[in-house]
């Protein structure tokens, strides 16, 4: 074999190794961009402390934005133990287009109220669940996308908390001495 | 008249105890008994008290024994909703209830020995001959 064709042959074979190369890299880039370009979501833990019906009603927040150049539709889901005291609202929304990665624009965002209702009779443990939003697959372009980013949420029930009565409650009750008092004593005097 | 009456009254005393439990030992009514809590059964035992009070004074006026019997399923339910969803709005209705029903009682039995007073020195002060009512003959005679 000759000079120039062992030459030639091995430029041949540097070439094959730089196109597989560059092709994984492209590839590989194409992924990365898929999955971190997507949504964003805060904070990725809520780790939660009641008393028993203490606070039987409230909710927290969580934010969820785009930083892709196109619009995008979200999707929230609960799951775990804790689903059945959780309600999220909503539990699906459109966010528009975010100024891309490398802009330092604020990106289109939306806030996800996680409703907790606990009831009293709830038992003393910890219940933990999973949020997760899922971007659903975009429409257009040449790549289809299904991203999904979960919040971990752990809720400790403690022990029975004393019930607090609002105003009305403690003037009923008020009421309702008066009027036992009085129809007794009432009744008494017209007796004699 | 007088049975529905101590009856109410009974029932507004135990609707008492129930929320100063409720209150201060809030966590009394925690135990679950066939899968309800005691939240459900102490409201059940106070409010078949004035059930079985409203049944035995059916003879009598009816208005009350028959409000005693409506109520008694719906109060049951307030307190035990109360309860388990710390809603308190369901408990002002607990309390409301006895409110009025006792205020009725009191109201009726008013205006039943109201009317009392007013019929018996009529009979005694009486002179004139009357023809209605068979006693009153009698009593002239």
């Amino acid at each position: 074999m000759s000079q120039t064709s062992l030459q030639k042959s091995l430029m041949w074979e540097k070439t094959q190794r730089l196109s597989k190369i560059i092709i994984t890299m492209v590839l590989l880039g194409i992924c990365l961009v898929s999955t971190v370009n997507a949504i964003g979501v805060g904070p990725m833990e809520l780790p939660i402390d009641v008393e028993k019906g203490a606070e039987t009603s409230f909710y927290k927040q969580i934010k969820v934005w785009n930083s892709l150049e196109r619009p995008v539709h979200v999707k929230a889901s609960i799951s775990g133990s804790i689903a059945p005291f959780v309600t999220l609202e909503p539990e699906e929304f459109d966010l528009a287009a975010g100024p891309g990665m490398s802009s330092e624009k604020p990106s289109p965002s939306q806030y996800v109220k996680v409703i907790f209702s606990i009831p009293r009779g709830i038992a003393e443990s910890q219940y933990s669940g999973v949020i997760t939003f899922t971007e659903s697959p975009s429409q257009g372009g040449n790549l289809a996308t299904a991203v999904a980013l979960d919040v971990v949420i752990k809720l400790n029930i403690g022990s029975m908390a004393k019930a607090e009565f609002p105003l009305y409650i403690t003037a009923l009750t008020v009421i309702l001495t008066i009027v036992l008092i009085s129809s007794i004593v009432l009744v008494m005097v017209r007796r004699f | 008249m007088s049975k529905i009456f101590y009856g109410i009254w009974i029932y507004s005393i135990l609707s008492l105890i129930l929320v100063f439990l409720y209150g201060y030992y809030t966590g009394i009514f925690e135990p679950k008994l066939f899968d309800y809590n005691l939240s459900l059964w102490a409201a059940l035992i106070v409010n078949v008290i004035l059930a079985i009070f409203s049944v035995i004074s059916l003879k009598g006026p009816k208005l009350l024994p028959i409000l005693g019997i409506i109520v008694t399923p719906i109060s049951t339910y307030l307190f035990y909703a109360s309860w388990t969803e710390s809603n308190y709005m369901y408990l002002a209705g607990f309390i409301v209830i006895p409110v009025i029903l006792l205020s009725v009682a009191t109201i009726m039995r008013f205006y039943q020995k109201e009317t009392r007073r007013e019929v018996i020195p009529q009979r005694t002060v009486s002179t004139q001959p009357q023809t209605v009512g068979r006693e009153n003959i009698r009593t002239h005679y």
